[in-house]
């Protein structure tokens, strides 16, 4: 018996999500029932299913947590709870207001320059 | 649930379920017992969905800030930690859209690791040969996972990892489920060709099994 070429193409587009059983189209039958039938569709089922059960794996194992995060939270609650802004919060405020002293300082020195510029101007005139 | 992690004592050994109702009545020390017991679980997953550290502290920071402001409103009808993981959820989601500047390294970009032998199933617990070589397709996953981009890996790791329906995992990332499936499709697909890298072989007439 043969495999039909265009029945494991299809098949193989529809692995990555029947290869989960809580997603297979109850409606659609027919790659399920083309896999039971096709070693090579079998194989490639079986590494999509192994790539699943790794990441549900994953679930169970933790990660590193970093030196000093869970105090940066406690330290950003406190504020909270207090109504100040939390650390991360205020260090965008004092960018952003430092950002803003910055632009205002700079328009005023051009105003003023340009005040100078004009009156340097008008002074041979007259 | 992971143990308690630095930042002080947890509150005489109770769990995430006591310690969210005293915390729903303003129990602010209730409060911070729940982020040290939960801190670990909330960062690998912000971790997980956002692939680097910075972009986590900031998130899982953020869900913990929102959280509290939102605990009066926790009913308990799930447990904390499903509640905590969709706010967490949706500040990784958050942190992602924000960060469009980041690259990520592209599935062609390969690693001496990636050369290496694909997973093979392995049963023996106790043999160290064969869990060093879980840590070893572990760590592969996880570079896999890490060089999806950001919209791809977000929705594998909630639905593959975190088990989240369709439905939720489309409202917190503001797509439709039908989005998030083809999504999901597609990031299933990258990893199994990155942890798998052959071509499917089924495209040429082969002798199968017989049916049955």
């Amino acid at each position: 018996m043969l495999a039909d070429p265009e029945r494991c193409r299809e098949t193989i587009r529809a692995l990555p999500m029947i290869a989960d059983p809580a997603e297979i189209d109850p409606d659609d039958a027919r790659p399920t029932a083309h896999v039971r039938t096709c070693l090579r569709c079998q194989a490639e089922l079986v590494r999509y299913r192994t790539v699943l059960r790794m990441l549900r794996q994953l679930r169970e194992e933790g990660v590193g947590v970093p030196d000093g995060a869970v105090v940066e939270v406690l330290e950003a609650l406190t504020a909270a709870y207090s109504g100040r802004p939390p650390g991360r919060a205020a260090r965008r405020l004092a960018l952003v207001g430092g950002l803003t002293v910055a632009a205002v300082a700079g328009m005023a020195t051009a105003t003023v320059a340009a005040g100078r510029t004009r009156a340097a101007r008008a002074a041979p005139a007259s | 649930m992971p143990a308690p992690v630095e930042g002080g004592a947890d509150l005489g050994g109770d769990g995430p379920a006591e310690l969210a109702q005293r915390a729903r009545r303003g129990d602010r020390s209730s409060f911070d017992a729940l982020v040290r017991q939960t801190y670990g679980e909330a960062f690998a997953l912000a971790l997980r969905m956002t692939g680097n550290e910075h972009d986590a502290r900031d998130a899982v920071q953020d869900a913990y800030l929102r959280a509290y402001r939102s605990i009066p409103r926790f009913r308990g009808d799930a447990a904390f930690s499903t509640w905590l993981h969709r706010i967490v959820a949706n500040c990784a989601a958050t942190q992602l859209a924000g960060c469009d500047r980041r690259q990520h390294q592209p599935l062609d970009t390969v690693t001496p690791a990636d050369t290496e032998p694909a997973f093979v199933e392995r049963r023996h617990d106790h043999d160290p040969e064969a869990c060093s070589a879980q840590v070893a397709d572990r760590d592969r996953l996880t570079a896999a996972l890490s060089a999806l981009p950001d919209r791809l890996r977000a929705v594998v790791v909630l639905r593959d990892i975190y088990d989240l329906p369709h439905e939720a995992i489309a409202a917190e990332l503001g797509i439709t489920a039908g989005a998030a499936k083809v999504r999901l499709h597609r990031a299933r697909r990258q990893l199994r060709e990155r942890l798998f890298p052959t071509a499917p072989e089924a495209h040429r007439p082969e002798q199968v099994a017989r049916a049955g």
